[in-house]
């Protein structure tokens, strides 16, 4: 697995600068051409398309005007938009959070040894490889009032009351995010393993000989050592979650009162639902800006610090 | 598979073993809960398939719901198709993004941070807002007819997960490697291919499994590029069982079940590029 | 007929943006191709595609021996037979394939969507394809049919159709002491009978869930079927729901959502999770199709399906019991129309084989009066209640929907007044109304 080091290529030494300057170029270039076809003939060419319909009142069906910013004037004051941003906004960091941190100290414990390690490493991959719409459907039954997960919990004596997890507005979000947690969980866990498993025990040794302990191990021996893992994990957990879509599908339909509702889903709504490709198009557009715009700070950001 | 390098024998004590179990223990039920629930939902003849709590080892198993499904019309040829889509994909994908990792992760060229951040702002396009465009351009290539019309904008749109997991991988490989290839007058194919791929084992199958799991599961672009069923893939075919007049959930629990196996054992091959210690130590920063 | 060249040569006036406009149209994603109108009928092979919903999984063969049928009377006509699994993604599949221009020739809908696509003129007419429409009309149960008359003229032939009816445990109704012989009749015998199984068995009187997609359940019957709210004034242009009755008869949800006699699952569930509380018997009644039934079957244990029974769905101020509908449209992009619009008719005349299967409702009048609809209770309600569709025909109306089931929840969950809900309701409509589209 790739370590903490940036993709910088290796340091030019001055004998092979020109050299390597032409080959470089010539090489990069040609060897980005597949990469650059399928990206720029499958996603940012009808990207460019959702673009244009922004300035449009598409409808899906028949010849669209051109509307100028109307669109974009429209979602000022459209406060389900505003909603949705918001929702995507905590499904985005919670289950970036989540993913993030949880499989850390799992993976932690599997890697230094521990009884039945692999039945473990197995059981917890499992969910992802169920079809998320057949696991959604299973849970959205098991999150029911009525439900195993209420039913449970009530034997445990953790509860008096069932919990609504999916028709109360306070709860409905956080089912969803429950369950991609629950299904992406083994993804973070594989991908730390990975990582782990190119750690030199020699590391581990030498802490257990300064006599640190489990926790001082933890965090001066193995987030330092998955640096570039736990990167890795953050930019899949954040592309996955902004992108939710089949989990509120499945689970809650956005509801109860918009309260599960993300952006990714309203676009579709409104699109594939309202015929209002265009307004769906312009929600897209300034999503996309919004996201961007954090990337491109976060990226920033972390450059100052290095 | 041995005990990781380097792991002493006993990194914990019994009683933080003890704590640890009882912990993952805890996780693993919630992590096959509802598998469980499905698996005996899919041996049970009929009936009790709501009943609170379930009943989790059915009195009387039978496989004929098993039977029944993969006997329907279509779904061999759904499940055939699910392995082509989702192989044909991963190769597309994780080809490309090898080609394009190595180039970002050790050659220097103008326009590369820009080409880096195009690729890392498609992957945040939500899907729903391009599909109807990016359903016009794949018809217009003429590939609604066949499976390339899943395989080639699938393996587009999760493109830049690979190079981004590649470009990492190789741009973490020592640097002596490439300079002992260059005074051996290595060209950049032969680096790539005979000195530098090999040492990318592990993120080459982090990404192909990663592909694999995202198509595998996918169903609202096979549903709406296919034209003819019996080019759905299962994740699309296995709804047929799930429609309101027909949904009888033995059905469905055995069909999710089949769908799910594939993809249990491609883990199961894969898995050994992830733990097996041989990689220990070789791709290191 | 190319639908999107002119938006094309505007966007091309477009200024800033002209530039992109021509590399996107000078690569063709905008050129869609149809086939015209006129090129209907006519002799030689004729290939028409067929689409229908969720019928694959059970019923391919009656479909595929339909097809056979047809295709043997029919010499040179072949079908190709494509089932979308889901009803959603029906439209999504729809709309992708007029915009590729890769339509089919018959193609099954819903009232939800038809009235779009009637509004873009995508789809035809049937007077434009039938001689005598009018005879064509009179083949089917009116109320079915009119369902598809948008704005004065048809744009659908029904295929088949569905009735809410009330399912019930009579288990539940023992239970609580009430006659399992004499199940509620009126919405304030509903209310009574919730009130009273769940004060004497625990569980919950009735689920009733919100969702917009089927055929039971949905705000606009609660509010048009049961209070005998209208949806929309007489000239269609503003929302007229928010009466007196309307806001009592949602007070009563909402304080049965409240105390617990009606299921909680009613909030934010789909159709099927309802019927899964009715299943695990945690509530007594329940306002679906007769065919929910066979899926009882399925999904229970045999001792608790016979505690199921069927009735007729309770009488409510609209005077009719919620209708939900099949039907067949001929996109505009079809090259064989008139053969289209003949193998639609004929495909409605194969109903009878499909409720022998599952208790649908057929369209065609002669169809419904076949004696195996007098067979059974579950097949009885389906012919003898009066059907409506308590929908507004309206292009718009996922959005109105939408925006209906959301002031709903709020109501329901004690957020707002049911009065304030469905005054907030009423002034959303109004805007959606007057956007246009």
């Amino acid at each position: 697995m790739a370590q903490a080091r940036r993709a910088e290529p290796a340091p030019v030494r001055a004998a092979g600068r020109a050299w390597r300057e032409v080959r470089d170029t010539r090489w990069g270039w040609l060897l980005a051409v597949p990469a650059v076809g399928l990206i720029g003939g499958f996603v940012l060419y009808p990207a460019l398309n959702t673009l244009l319909f922004s300035f449009t009142d598409f409808n899906g069906l028949t010849p669209a005007s051109w509307v100028g910013t109307r669109q974009y004037q429209a979602l000022v004051s459209d406060s389900v938009f505003h909603r949705t941003l918001l929702n995507s906004g905590v499904i985005t960091v919670a289950v970036t959070v989540l993913l993030v941190c949880l499989p850390l100290p799992v993976a932690y414990w599997i890697h230094r040894g521990i009884p039945f390690r692999r039945f473990f490493r197995t059981v917890l991959y499992l969910p992802v490889v169920v079809p998320i719409i057949v696991s959604s459907v299973a849970w959205k039954w098991m999150l029911d009032d009525n439900g195993l997960l209420n039913h449970g919990l009530t034997a445990l004596g953790l509860i008096d009351e069932p919990i609504s997890w999916l028709s109360d507005p306070g709860w409905a979000i956080w089912s969803v995010i429950g369950v991609i947690v629950w299904r992406a969980f083994g993804i973070y866990l594989l991908i730390y393993l990975a990582g782990l498993a190119t750690t030199p025990g020699e590391l581990f040794e030498a802490a257990s000989i300064d006599g640190a302990g489990h926790v001082r191990t933890f965090f001066s021996v193995v987030v330092p050592q998955l640096r570039g893992s736990i990167v890795l994990s953050s930019v899949i957990a954040f592309v996955a979650a902004m992108r939710t879509f089949d989990e509120i599908y499945v689970l809650t339909g956005g509801g109860p009162v918009n309260a599960s509702k993300n952006t990714a889903y309203h676009i579709w709504e409104t699109a594939f639902s309202y015929f209002k490709f265009g307004y769906g198009s312009a929600m897209a557009v300034v999503l996309l800006a919004l996201v961007l715009g954090l990337v491109m700070l976060g990226l920033r950001l972390a450059g100052r610090r290095r | 598979m041995s005990a990781p390098a380097g792991t002493g024998r006993a990194a914990f004590g019994p009683v933080s073993r003890a704590v640890i179990v009882v912990i993952l223990g805890a996780a693993a039920l919630l992590a096959v809960g509802p598998l469980l629930w499905l698996v005996s939902t899919s041996v049970k003849d009929r009936g009790d398939v709501f009943s609170v709590p379930p009943e989790i080892i059915p009195a009387d198993p039978t496989l004929d719901n098993y039977a029944y499904v993969w006997n329907q019309a279509d779904v061999q040829q759904y499940f055939a198709n699910s392995l082509i889509v989702s192989a044909g994909t991963v190769l597309l994908n994780v080809s490309a993004a090898a080609l394009l990792g190595f180039a970002l992760g050790r050659f220097r060229f103008k326009g590369r941070r820009l080409l880096f951040l195009l690729g890392l702002g498609t992957m945040v396009v939500p899907f729903p807002a391009i599909m109807l465009p990016l359903f016009v351009a794949t018809k217009e290539m003429g590939l609604t007819d066949n499976l390339l019309g899943i395989i080639v904008p699938t393996a587009a749109l999760n493109l830049w997960l690979s190079v981004y997991i590649l470009r990492e991988a190789f741009g973490g490989l020592p640097d002596e490697l490439e300079e002992a290839a260059v005074i051996d007058g290595c060209s950049p194919p032969r680096l790539l291919f005979r000195v530098m791929l090999p040492l990318v084992k592990a993120p080459l199958a982090t990404s192909a499994i990663l592909v694999f799991t995202l198509t595998w599961s996918d169903f609202l672009w096979p549903l709406v590029i296919m034209r003819d069923h019996t080019r759905f893939t299962i994740s699309v075919g296995l709804q047929y069982f799930m429609s309101t007049l027909t949904s009888n959930w033995h059905h469905i629990a055995a069909i999710a079940v089949i769908a799910s196996l594939p993809v249990v054992v491609i883990f199961l091959v894969l898995q050994r590029y992830f733990f097996s210690d041989v990689l220990a130590g070789s791709a290191k920063g | 007929m190319d639908p999107i060249q002119p938006t094309r040569r505007r966007l091309l006036t477009g200024g800033a943006l002209a530039l992109v406009a021509g590399l996107v149209s000078a690569c063709g994603v905008f050129g869609g191709t149809g086939g015209g109108p006129d090129s209907a009928g006519g002799s030689g092979p004729v290939s028409l595609e067929f689409w229908t919903i969720n019928l694959k999984e059970g019923y391919t063969p009656y479909i595929e021996g339909a097809i056979r049928r047809y295709e043997q009377d029919h010499p040179g006509v072949t079908v190709k037979w494509v089932d979308i699994p889901d009803f959603e993604q029906t439209q999504s599949k729809l709309l992708a394939a007029i915009s590729g221009g890769a339509t089919p020739d018959v193609v099954n809908m819903t009232p939800f969507i038809l009235p779009k696509f009637a509004a873009t003129n995508t789809i035809y007419p049937i007077d434009e394809l039938a001689p005598d429409p009018a005879a064509v009309a009179a083949e089917y149960t009116p109320g079915l049919w009119d369902a598809g008359v948008i704005g004065g003229k048809a744009y659908a032939i029904p295929f088949y159709g569905s009735v809410s009816a009330l399912i019930y445990n009579t288990e539940l109704f023992r239970e609580a002491g009430l006659d399992p012989d004499k199940p509620p009749a009126d919405w304030d015998e509903v209310f009574a009978a919730a009130k009273r199984i769940h004060a004497e068995t625990g569980v919950s009187g009735f689920v009733q869930t919100l969702d917009d997609f089927n055929d039971a359940g949905n705000p606009s019957d609660i509010l048009a079927g049961q209070a005998g709210a209208p949806l929309l004034s007489p000239d269609g242009k503003t929302a007229a729901f928010a009466t007196p009755e309307a806001v009592a008869h949602l007070e009563q949800y909402a304080a049965g959502v409240k105390d617990g006699w009606i299921e909680r699952t009613s909030v934010n569930g789909g159709v099927m999770d309802g019927a899964k509380v009715l299943a695990q018997e945690k509530t007594a009644m329940v306002f679906l199709g007769p065919w929910i039934l066979r899926w009882l079957e399925d999904n229970t244990e045999p001792e608790t399906f016979e505690k199921f029974r069927v009735a007729a769905h309770p009488e409510g101020a609209g005077g009719a019991a919620n209708g939900f509908l099949q039907q067949f449209a001929i996109p505009r992009a079809s090259k064989n129309p008139k053969q289209a619009l003949d193998f639609a008719r004929y495909f409605s005349t194969t109903t009878l084989e499909l409720a022998k299967q599952a208790p649908v409702l057929p369209a065609l009048t002669a169809t419904a009066k076949d004696p195996y609809f007098q067979s059974s209770p579950e097949t009885k309600v389906l012919v003898e209640q009066e059907v409506k569709f308590y929908w507004p025909k309206h292009p718009a109306v996922a959005e109105l929907f939408t925006a209906l089931r959301t002031e709903f929840q709020a109501a329901l969950l004690g957020r707002k007044t049911a009065k304030a809900a469905l005054d907030d309701a009423a002034r959303e409509w109004n805007r959606i109304l007057s956007a246009g589209q």
